[in-house]
């Protein structure tokens, strides 16, 4: 009988590249809301930024747990009689 | 009886923010009477329609006389475009300024000819105001301008009169124009409008920094931004501020949800760190 380990798979590249989608979006709207002015190098600095906070994410995020039950392992309890 | 406390705290919110502001604009009178910067022969096409204290327009005046070097074409290229709306734009400076001997009005109005907007100038180194006697162009007081809307300007340069002038005017990331004229005719004022609704291509919602320069005797050559020019000129920075429909369901608006809502499904569902079974 072998014991399930898990391993870990990080994100970066998905994480930058959902980062950077993000941080033109809500640059963006804020711009369009006139929340802050319109300003390609301030929007260039967002997208950036969030570029870079969405590699962190893909990088050190609390992992999701694995699909599924772990291979090898014990078979689930039957259920009790009535 | 926790619905009905709940109501009448909201209800309390929206009169807390609500009726000071319209106190406040009630108490506020005209200063200014705009017409006065209105040449005789189009006074007859204004009127008071909103009651605003902005004259309203019922027939547009010819468009502006163009210079002979006025840039015609604009920009062919997206890098050209972006080249030419980038710039230094300062936007820690929340002022506006207009300095030399240009003055005039600037009035902006909606699809419908009513006025939303509009902002003076006497010449001399004050800066613009609004019809309130407030400093226009700032960026608590930007001007607003319908994108769906007209621009009507009256100005002159008395009693200067400029030869061989150059201008320049631009909004950052949406519009340069540029221009000048050797002027053999010694006019010394213009009159005009700029149909934005007809120039843009979809109505959008920003508030930016605009900026411009009017040159006396600098030639055929166009204008450097915000260099230091021969005396006499008329330079200008301030804030405006496009107003419009909905701006969630105009083009930029609808384009920026999409984009933040892709992405933030993304962020979340898709670039997450995941344990995976293993064999050990």
């Amino acid at each position: 009988m072998t014991m399930a380990e898990t391993t870990l798979k990080r994100h970066p590249i998905r994480g930058f590249i959902w980062g950077l989608i993000t941080g033109a979006g809500v640059g963006l709207l804020l711009m369009v809301l006139s929340v802050v002015p319109l300003s390609i190098p301030t929007l260039i600095v967002a997208t950036a930024a969030a570029a870079v906070i969405g590699m962190l994410w893909g990088l050190f995020a609390p992992p999701k747990k694995p699909k599924g039950s772990a291979p090898g392992g014990s078979p689930p309890a039957a259920p009790e009689p009535a | 009886m926790r619905r009905s406390r709940n109501l009448l705290l909201a209800l309390g919110v929206v009169m807390l923010v609500a009726v000071p502001q319209a106190f406040a604009q009630d108490a506020e009178e005209p200063v200014v009477d705009l017409m006065e910067f209105i040449p005789e022969q189009f006074r007859a096409d204004f009127s008071d329609i909103n009651g605003d204290g902005i004259p309203d327009i019922g027939e547009l005046p010819p468009e502006g006389v163009a210079g002979i070097w006025d840039d015609k074409v604009g920009e062919v290229t997206e890098d050209g475009f972006l080249a030419a709306v980038t710039g230094n734009f300062d936007q820690s400076d929340t002022g506006s300024s207009l300095t030399g001997p240009c003055k005039g009005v600037v009035i902006t109005y909606d699809a419908d000819g009513l006025s939303v907007d509009a902002m003076f100038d006497r010449g001399g180194d004050e800066p613009l105001y609004d019809i309130y006697g407030h400093q226009k162009m700032t960026r608590d007081n930007p001007l607003l301008v319908d994108t769906g809307g007209t621009l009507v300007y009256y100005g002159s340069s008395i009693p200067a009169t400029f030869h061989d002038h150059r201008w320049f005017l631009k909004a950052e990331g949406v519009f340069k124009d540029d221009g000048g004229d050797p002027n053999p005719r010694d006019k010394n004022r213009n009159a005009g409008a700029v149909d934005f609704g007809d120039l843009l291509p979809f109505e959008f919602t920003a508030l930016l920094k605009a900026k411009g320069a009017w040159v006396d005797g600098w030639g055929a050559t166009e204008l450097p931004e915000m260099a230091t020019y021969p005396e006499p000129n008329c330079v200008g920075e301030g804030w405006v501020k496009f107003v419009g429909p909905n701006p969630l369901l105009t083009p930029p608006g609808i384009l920026a949800m999409l984009l933040a809502a892709a992405g933030f499904t993304g962020v979340l569902f898709n670039a997450r760190p995941a344990l995976s079974w293993r064999e050990g």
